[in-house]
């Protein structure tokens, strides 16, 4: 038995990190698991930090750096651990209650901030990372000064707390009258890949080029490969409490063509967050985070036009900003897996819930209109009977 | 030279001036086996064969170095590990520490924590409850992981 199996106490503690630096997160938390040693070796934050950074390279920018260690988030083992598995919706989950310690009535949008990663072909293509909400803030820090709103913060968050909720970490704006694309806002731009989006007079003046060639390329659908191919992690992280979450669904839910411009893609990611009656009737919630992004041949990776993030309710409708940021409160606490396949699982339950319920809603409605077609129909009868009997 | 620690002996060898042939000094290695040992040397002589083969082509010298470590691999017994593990540290091999390291991690890679006990000859040594404790802390991780 001596020489039997690999002998942890000869291997020194130097040579144990070497070894584990190369692991994932799961190996890690195993040895952790194992035995004191292997706790003390395995707990390093360095390994762990080293291990966000691969996982989430966004997490290696200054103003991530500044965001995580500034939280009370307790090392980059826990962030790993809040942010790795994915939300799961599974059948009877129960949000959880309202009187919990770590749900508060309040969130405010400053305690929050965004990590993005986009990867594509297995490859990091784009790493943001968003400090609060910039919307619902103070609206002056907003890069698009050309309107000059003015706006104090009580005015902007009622403005945003009214509004259907949107976060918004990349988009560009089309102009109209110029017909260029031209940059509106960038969130925290410092540090880019070269795969970002598009440049300004990319395009060139009006419509993508109609010429001979170009047009082979748009008409060719990418939406196979995206799908197979896109990837993305959106982390939202709790400043004030120490938690974080990952709101991403990893693989695309949606890939579309959008029309009229072709080669341009949408396409959906997100999550389903169970809320309580009380917040939103049906008691669920959809978190989707929208990229678009267009593609052509011969380039190496998508141009990305708008990364941004919106929910909605059981029956499409959009919810409101103050309730869309209870609902990613709720999200924060919600129950996960890193098991991808219950996850998938979890969408198609709750697709199946949404088209039940869209049935039953037009039902009722055929019903009301056949009974008012009916009482109509008595009615003008009845009319024309007395009309003519006299 | 690839064995570091022999590199260091030969150059500490010359600024003592003694006469340093190479074909007759004994260079004493206490903490190295004859076995581990002779693997190293096999390896570092497939290392630097295979890298003068294919002296411009990179992607090609990794490529024909992979296949060698699967083959070896497949030789070499996971208890063995550990002794080349040390013998490459011993010797400041770096190309070979590297190698055994990824060998042990991909070994113990998605696997459960009795596994990893019983790969490393372990015990728990835990207080009681910790181990609870710390199963629970770690619960996402457990899911998806290999059966041993």
């Amino acid at each position: 038995m001596e020489h039997h199996m690999c002998h942890l106490k000869e291997l020194s503690r130097d040579i144990l990190a070497d070894i584990f630096v190369r692991t994932d997160g799961s190996t890690l938390a195993s040895a952790a698991c194992a035995c004191c040693e292997l706790h003390d070796v395995a707990r390093d934050q360095s390994l762990w930090r080293q291990l966000c950074q691969a996982t989430w390279p966004s997490t290696a920018l200054e103003e991530a750096q500044h965001v995580i260690s500034s939280s009370p988030i307790g090392g980059f083992d826990k962030f790993y651990a809040y942010s790795y598995p994915l939300i799961l919706h599974a059948k009877g989950t129960k949000p959880m209650p309202f009187k919990c310690p770590e749900l508060k009535t309040h969130v405010s949008p400053s305690e929050l901030a965004s990590l993005v990663d986009v990867y594509y072909r297995k490859e990091c293509v784009l790493s943001k990372v968003l400090d609060g909400i910039p919307e619902a803030m103070n609206f002056s820090h907003a890069k698009d000064s050309e309107y000059n709103w003015n706006m104090n913060s009580n005015d902007c968050w009622r403005w945003y707390s009214n509004c259907p909720f949107k976060l918004e970490l990349l988009s560009l704006d089309y102009d109209k009258f110029t017909g260029f694309y031209n940059e509106l806002s960038y969130a925290n731009n410092e540090n880019d890949n070269h795969c970002h989006g598009l440049d300004a007079n990319d395009e060139g003046r009006g419509f993508p080029s109609t010429s001979g060639v170009d047009d082979e390329n748009l008409r060719h659908d990418y939406s196979m490969e995206l799908m197979e191919s896109l990837r993305l992690s959106w982390v939202l992280l709790d400043k004030k409490n120490g938690r974080s979450v990952n709101l991403s669904s990893w693989k695309p839910l949606l890939v579309q063509k959008t029309w009229p411009f072709h080669g341009v893609y949408l396409i959906h990611f997100g999550s389903i967050v169970a809320v309580e009656e009380s917040l939103l009737p049906h008691k669920l919630s959809k978190c989707i985070i929208i990229v678009r992004c267009k593609m052509t041949e011969g380039e190496g990776c998508p141009k990305w036009m708008e990364i941004s993030m919106q929910m909605e309710d059981l029956t499409g409708a959009s919810v409101s900003g103050s309730k869309g940021l209870m609902v990613l409160n709720h999200a924060l606490n919600c129950l996960q897996s890193s098991n991808h396949l219950e996850v998938e699982q979890g969408f198609h339950q709750y697709e199946k819930k949404r088209r039940e319920m869209m049935k039953k809603k037009q039902f009722r409605e055929t019903l009301i209109d056949s009974f008012c077609v009916t009482i109509e129909i008595t009615v003008l009868v009845v009319f024309c009977y007395y009309f003519f009997s006299f | 030279m690839k064995f570091c620690a022999v590199k260091q002996y030969f150059d500490d060898e010359n600024n003592n001036n003694i006469t340093s042939g190479a074909s007759t000094t004994m260079i004493p290695l206490p903490n190295v086996e004859s076995h581990p040992l002779a693997i190293l040397i096999t390896y570092c002589k497939k290392h630097l064969k295979i890298k003068a083969n294919n002296a411009d082509n990179k992607k090609e010298t990794e490529k024909e170095m992979e296949q060698y470590e699967q083959e070896l691999l497949k030789k070499v017994m996971p208890q063995e590990l550990t002794e080349l593990i040390l013998a490459a540290n011993y010797l400041n091999f770096k190309e070979a520490l590297d190698f055994f390291c990824r060998a042990v991690a991909s070994a113990i890679q998605n696997k459960s924590i009795e596994f990893v006990r019983k790969f490393f000859g372990l015990e728990s040594d835990f207080e009681l409850g910790e181990e609870e404790k710390l199963r629970e802390e770690f619960a996402w991780s457990f899911e998806g992981v290999d059966e041993d």
